[in-house]
Formats: structure tokens, C-alpha cells, sequence
């Protein structure tokens, strides 16, 4: 690499200028190396220039140790990751280096640049094919599709991280395709577990993983992703089916956030920067899937305060074909996963795609739900005995349905002390539409908590009579 | 989180429903102390005349004196009048009431006609398939026994024509303002019943001790006539009785539960207001906050270039100095 000499000739924070030689500025997005001793070489990512001689640059580690008139190498190009069979079963940083004490990839191997444009109109294919989790209340109202997106929301600690880790688990190790996993600012640890359970799963030599979490700085989380993208879209342009999760794209929003206050461009609502929109758009736009393969992506999207209406889940929103709402109203009361029937939508829950039996069922369940919703005030003033015969009935039967919808996650065993189910959609379907008809109006509420498909509860409820 | 007008609309609509149960409750205070004088003023009557009515039998064990007196040996078919209440809003009342009826029936394990008094006892029993064989509805606030005969004449008429071969009375006993209890109360024959006799004992209002007062009448001018005189108007009594009790019961069922519920939508509207404030005031700390960081950067601009224009123009004096 023609390399050009610069200078660093500011530190601040994440945020370094380097000088270079007046004419010979590198692009933006390009990376400029810090040399260092003892260690790798800092990567800085130009993000802005400053007049004819200097770009601000972020850092993409930690910048302690790092002076002014140190020399900087500008590379002439992006920072580019390894792609292809040798980032199967590793793990690496945002720069594309393993961090899982494994052997250096080789230098030879193939990288490429993780900025790129998105897919063209020509050679986008929209699929339409529902891709089945084993998730009741998933496959129900929200199903996914096979090349297509889906975004997990909630606020903190209603179990977004677990539903997007049954989803791998349900998922990753049923599917014979590859999977990326990019860990964007969550808990490290989490990172450690997934690479345990896809080990004991056998399924570690189809899977990257990348990370950049909580503890990295912000340059490293708002470029993370697009490192485990990029890997991503390489298999897909060799014509496989890939599977990206990842998790939280919230805190990519809020690297960028964190950046953009550090290059000092005036904050827009809520404090976010004021390119929100086209960040998350740059992003998203490249979770496509084209002719040759399919990208399907898994995306946790954290909600600040459980406020919907905040601008970063609002900037996820648009992207997505299906949403799955988790609540922690939900969740409070002890309702796994904790997802929100009639906050969470599929753009194929249409019958053309489902199915006349599907869409139907769970329009119904829909209705069922949202009446008993507004009859919840009702109840609470007047009590249930005031409600008309019919209602008490619907009541009775939304009950039971956000029961059924829970169900026993794999991941989430040692806390329920129940192993998981997966349930196929067929079953679902059959098991809702029971409830709808008043099949099982005779079963207790409770046999309807925590199982798998109805048959499940009809067990249940005959050991429970004989006994 | 629900904007700012979802909150204000639930707000609005539950207060409007405190009016209403406010309302209701002082309605219902006021008419429950009516009809719970009417009560204890035809109790003392209503009883005597059920403890002569005893003794009349009583006195007569071998001779069947009034064929309402005398029980028969094989039931086959029942008739229950049912005392429910016109409309709702009474919490628990009349849904008590139904289902004791309803299990009071299935115990006894034979074919039952209804005769329904009020229109929640009716639509609910319609919307079961159950018999109906009559259903009276708006029966005025202060009953006369002309309201409740032609109810009396159907019972006793299917009684006699053995359509049925007993009749009982499902209403609400008043025991005091904060308890009633729905009772099965036989009625036809009117003969004592001893609990273990009943299908379900439970719910069977035990019959006003009988004090061991003469039991052997005089009768002017004779048994017979006196018996045919009284024995129809103390069944219709019986009923009129049951009635009046039914009535307390729903004006203190409904009193209570409109406490209840005036209670429960004030706790509620207190529970929104406070989301609603906070909502509020986090929209005006978000509008604050995105102002006075507005403001910040404009200024750090404004600083930047204002510096940026003193030093030029310091550079160039130096070079005018040189």
C-alpha cells in the first residue's frame, strides 16, 4: 500500500485529527493506521475533512497512549474484513481480526471493504416464503419470511435478547444454511454463551461471529455491524442463504449518537444526531436479498424508556416486514416470550401467503384480544360480572389465548426449569382456532400457561382430572 | 407509551362512568331504605302466616285439607320462579342468583319450567334453552299483591293441573345493607322441609321457626272454608315475601357494587392522571432539552467563527505592522 504520512495533531477522546500533506487527503470512510508498540495498529476512520490539510478521524480502539506529531498511515481504502469459509466458526473484532485466541487469518484470504452500496432496484428479489421459527406467538401474528426482516422491540430486560437467541437457537440449528451473528454493544458475556451453545450444537462451522461490545468505543459499535454485514452479503453474492442476527441495532443508533456529538455536528431531536435516518438507512438498505441469494435478518432493536415513539426505533421501524413487539406489561406478569399480540405485524400475515385458515385465526385472536383490552376498564371498575354473556365468554377465551401464547423457551431452561418446545405453525394454527371455536372452553386458564401446542394442554388437563 | 390524548380520552371516559356510578349509588341508598322497611314491615306478617299455615298442616296430617297442602308422593316435573332484577349494574346479584338456580336445578336431576321475574333472569335462561313457561318483567318499585297474583296463578294453576308437582322460589334473601344470600326457597307444596329432604341444602332458606303455639284451631264457620280463604292468599304471600326481599337485595347489591366501582374508577383516574403528568412533562424536558442543545451548538458555531474572524483579523494587522 502506497501509504500517505500524516500527523496526529489532536487527541480528543475517540476523536483524533491527522494532517496530511496538503492535496493528499484520504476519502472519507477511508482508514488511516496508527502505528503502536507492542500492539496492533490503531485504526482511525476519516469521517470529516478540515480544510485542505487535515481530517478528524474516529478511533476505532481505545486511544490511551496515543500523542500528538505520532505519524498516521492513511491506507487508500476502507477497512476491510475477511470474508468467506475462513470466518466460518471464528469470532473477530470490527476490524476483522479473530479475538478467539485462534490462529491469525491468513493473509491471503479475501477481504473486502465494509462500506458498499446497497443492492440495486434490478437486482433486488422480494420472496415470499414464511420462514418458521417454532415460536407460537411468532409464527401466529408476526411470521417471518425467508429473506426478509425482522425487528425483536422492547425496552430493557423483557427478554430481547433471549427471544433473538431461541430464534438462533430454534433457527441456526435447524437451518442447513450459514449465520452471522454481529453482537453491537450488548453484554459480552452473552457473546461467550452463544459461542458455548452454538459449539455444544455442532453448528460452530456455520456460523461468524463478530463483535464490538458495551466496553469497545463508539466508532467500534457504529461500524461493527457493518463488518458482520459485509461477511454476510459475501455469502449471499455466492448464492447461499445467510442468516445475519443481530444484536442491538439500538446501539448502533447510539455509537452514531455518541460520534457525532464528538465531531460536534448539532444534535437533532432527542439528541440524536441529525442523520439518523440516512445511518439507519445505510445499514438496513444492504440487509437485502438479491437474485443470486438471501439474507434473512434477526434485528433487536432496544426501545429507550418502553417509548415506541422515540426517533432511533422509529428509524427501524420503516425497514422491517415484520415487527414483533415485546412488552413488559407482559412480561410482568410472567408471560414468555412477552410479546404483544397487537403491537407486533408481518407484512405476509395475508392470506395469499398464510393461508386462509392462518389469517383468519389470527385476526381472530387479534379481535378476541383487543375487545378484551377494551373491556379491561370496564372490568376494572364494574367487575367481570357486569359484562354481557357473550363478553364473559370472550373474556374467559382472551384469557386463555395469552396464556397459549406463552410458551417454554430452549435458552431460557435453567430459569424455567421446563424444556422448550417448537411448536409447527400447522399445530399453532389448529390449537388457537380450538379456543376461538370454544373447543376447550371447559380447561382451566392455567393449563394454558407455559406449554407447547394444544394437545399439550388437553394433557395436561386429563392428568389433572384423573389425578 | 400512550400519547398524550389516548390518555386524556381514557381519563374523560372514566370519569364519565364515575357519574354514572355515583349516580347510581346514591339512587340506590335511597331506595334501598325503602324497600328495606317494606321488607321488615310484611316479614313479621309473612311469617305467621307461614307458621299457621304449618300448623294448619300440621293438624291435619291424615286428611288432605287443601290440595296446595298436600305434598305428593312422585315429582316428576318442577317449576321454578326465578327473581331476578330488570337491569344490571348490581355486581354479582342477579348472576348469584342464576347460577344457584341453575345448579339448584341440575342436582335435582328433573325437568324444570321457569317462570322468570325481570328481564336479566329471562335473557339469560333464553340464551341457556332452558323452559320458559312465563316471564314477567317491570315490576313496579313498590309491589301491591295485584302485581304479583297473576305470577301466583300461573304457579298455582301448572301446580294443580299437575303439570308440576312442586314449585320453588330462587330469590335473594336481605339479610342486611352489606349481605344477601340467593336462596331456594320451596314454596309449593307449602309444607315444611326438613334440610337432609333437600337436593341442596346449601342454598335453601331455612323456614322461620315455628313456635309451638296451639295447634289445634277453631275453625268459624268451618275448616274448610277458612282453609280455602287462606291458604291461596298466604301462597301468594309467600311469593309477595319473596319478592319484596328480592327487591332490597338488588338496590344493596347495587348500592355496594357502585361503591365499588366509584372507588375503583377514581383509583384508576388517579393512575392516569399521574401517567398522564409524567407523559407531559417528559414531552416538555424532551422539547427543553432539544432547544437548550440547539441553542448550545448555534452559539459554539457563532464562538468558532467569531474566533476564527478575530484571528484573521489580527493576522492580517500583523502583516499591515509589517
Amino acid at each position: 500500500m502506497a501509504d500517505i504520512q500524516g500527523t496526529v495533531t489532536q487527541v480528543l477522546g475517540n476523536v483524533v485529527d491527522v494532517e496530511f500533506p496538503a492535496g493528499q487527503l484520504p476519502d472519507i470512510f477511508d482508514a488511516v493506521e496508527v502505528p503502536r508498540e507492542d500492539e496492533d495498529d490503531l485504526i482511525l476512520e476519516v469521517e470529516l475533512h478540515l480544510g485542505d490539510s487535515a481530517v478528524r478521524t474516529v478511533a476505532m480502539d481505545s486511544t490511551d497512549g496515543l500523542a500528538r506529531g505520532v505519524p498516521a498511515y492513511a491506507t487508500g481504502q476502507p477497512i476491510a474484513v475477511p470474508v468467506g469459509e475462513p470466518t466460518l466458526g471464528r469470532i473477530f473484532n470490527v476490524l476483522g481480526r479473530p479475538i478467539d485466541m485462534g490462529d491469525p487469518v491468513a493473509d491471503d484470504a479475501e477481504r473486502r471493504p465494509i462500506h458498499a452500496d446497497a443492492p440495486s432496484f434490478e437486482d433486488q428479489s422480494p420472496t415470499i416464503e414464511v420462514f418458521e421459527t417454532g415460536m407460537k406467538v411468532i409464527d401466529l401474528v408476526a411470521p417471518m419470511t425467508k429473506g426478509g426482516k425482522t425487528g425483536i422491540f422492547g425496552g430493557a430486560g423483557v427478554g430481547k435478547t433471549v427471544t433473538i437467541q431461541e430464534l438462533i437457537n430454534s433457527i441456526a440449528t435447524q437451518h442447513d444454511g450459514l449465520s452471522v451473528f454481529a453482537g453491537v454493544g450488548e453484554r459480552t458475556r452473552e457473546g461467550t454463551d452463544l459461542y458455548h451453545e452454538m459449539k455444544e450444537a455442532n453448528v460452530l462451522e456455520k456460523l461468524a461471529m463478530v463483535f464490538g461490545q458495551m466496553n469497545e468505543p463508539p466508532g467500534v459499535r457504529l461500524r461493527v455491524g457493518l463488518s458482520g454485514l459485509t461477511m454476510a452479503e459475501y455469502f449471499r453474492d455466492q448464492g447461499r442463504d445467510v442468516l445475519i442476527f443481530i444484536d442491538n441495532i439500538f446501539r448502533y443508533s447510539l455509537a452514531g449518537a455518541e460520534v457525532s456529538a464528538l465531531l460536534g455536528r448539532m444534535p437533532s431531536a432527542v439528541g440524536y444526531q441529525p442523520n439518523l435516518g440516512e445511518e439507519m438507512g445505510m445499514l438496513q438498505e444492504r440487509i437485502t436479498s438479491t437474485r443470486s441469494g438471501s439474507i434473512t435478518s434477526m434485528q433487536a432493536v432496544y426501545v429507550p424508556a418502553d417509548d415506541y415513539s422515540d426517533p432511533a426505533p422509529v428509524a427501524v421501524f420503516t425497514h422491517l416486514d415484520s415487527t414483533i413487539a415485546l412488552e413488559r406489561s407482559i412480561a410482568a406478569r410472567g408471560l414468555f416470550p412477552a410479546v404483544d399480540p397487537l403491537a407486533s405485524t408481518s407484512n405476509i400475515l395475508q392470506p395469499e401467503v398464510v393461508g386462509d385458515d392462518h389469517y383468519s385465526t389470527a385476526r381472530e385472536v387479534q379481535q378476541v384480544l383487543q375487545r378484551y383490552k377494551d373491556l379491561q376498564d370496564i372490568i376494572a371498575i364494574l367487575g367481570v360480572e357486569e359484562l354481557s354473556d357473550d363478553d364473559k365468554v370472550l373474556v374467559a377465551r382472551a384469557r386463555k389465548m395469552e396464556n397459549f401464547l406463552s410458551q417454554p423457551m430452549f435458552v431460557a431452561e435453567q430459569f424455567t426449569g421446563q424444556a422448550g418446545r417448537y411448536v409447527p405453525i400447522r399445530d399453532t394454527v389448529r390449537g388457537f382456532r380450538m379456543i376461538l371455536d370454544g373447543e376447550v372452553d371447559h380447561i382451566p386458564e392455567q393449563d394454558f400457561y407455559m406449554c407447547g401446542a394444544i394437545d399439550d394442554v388437553l394433557e395436561r388437563f386429563a392428568s389433572r382430572e384423573s389425578a | 407509551m400512550p400519547t398524550l390524548r389516548e390518555v386524556k380520552n381514557r381519563i374523560r371516559s372514566v370519569r364519565n362512568i364515575t357519574q354514572i356510578t355515583r349516580a347510581l349509588e346514591a339512587v340506590s341508598a335511597s331506595r334501598v331504605r325503602r324497600a328495606q322497611a317494606r321488607v321488615f314491615a310484611s316479614r313479621a306478617f309473612a311469617e305467621k302466616a307461614w307458621e299457621i299455615l304449618v300448623n294448619i298442616q300440621a293438624a291435619s296430617k291424615n286428611l288432605p285439607l287443601h290440595p296446595l297442602l298436600t305434598e305428593r308422593d312422585a315429582i316428576n316435573r318442577v317449576m321454578v320462579v326465578v327473581i331476578t332484577s330488570d337491569r344490571g349494574l348490581a355486581g354479582a346479584y342477579n348472576a348469584n342468583i342464576l347460577r344457584v338456580a341453575q345448579r339448584f336445578a341440575t342436582r335435582l336431576g328433573k325437568p324444570v319450567d321457569y317462570v322468570t321475574v325481570g328481564r336479566k333472569g329471562r335473557d339469560s335462561l333464553a340464551r341457556l334453552n332452558a323452559s320458559i313457561v312465563a316471564s314477567f318483567t317491570d315490576m313496579p318499585a313498590e309491589p301491591k299483591i295485584a302485581d304479583i297474583s297473576p305470577i301466583a296463578r300461573i304457579a298455582i294453576d301448572a301446580y294443580l293441573n299437575g303439570e308440576v308437582d312442586e314449585v320453588l322460589i330462587a330469590y335473594t334473601d336481605f339479610i342486611n345493607m352489606l349481605a344477601q344470600r340467593p336462596a331456594v326457597l320451596g314454596w309449593l307444596p307449602l309444607t315444611t322441609h326438613t334440610v337432609a329432604e333437600q337436593v341442596a341444602s346449601e342454598y335453601v332458606k331455612d323456614v322461620a321457626a315455628v313456635s309451638g303455639g296451639i295447634q289445634n284451631y277453631d275453625y268459624e264457620p268451618n275448616a274448610e272454608a277458612v282453609v280455602d280463604e287462606i291458604v291461596p292468599r298466604f301462597t301468594e304471600l309467600q311469593l309477595y315475601q319473596a319478592l319484596l326481599e328480592a327487591q332490597a337485595s338488588e338496590h344493596a347489591a347495587r348500592m355496594a357494587a357502585m361503591k365499588n366501582a366509584t372507588d375503583n374508577a377514581t383509583q384508576l383516574t388517579a393512575d392516569l392522571t399521574l401517567q398522564y403528568n409524567k407523559a407531559r412533562q417528559a414531552a416538555i424536558t424532551a422539547e427543553i432539552l432539544d432547544i437548550v442543545g440547539g441553542a448550545n451548538a448555534l452559539q459554539q458555531a457563532i464562538d468558532s467563527t467569531a474566533d476564527d474572524i478575530l484571528n484573521a483579523e489580527s493576522l492580517a494587522g500583523h502583516f499591515l505592522d509589517a
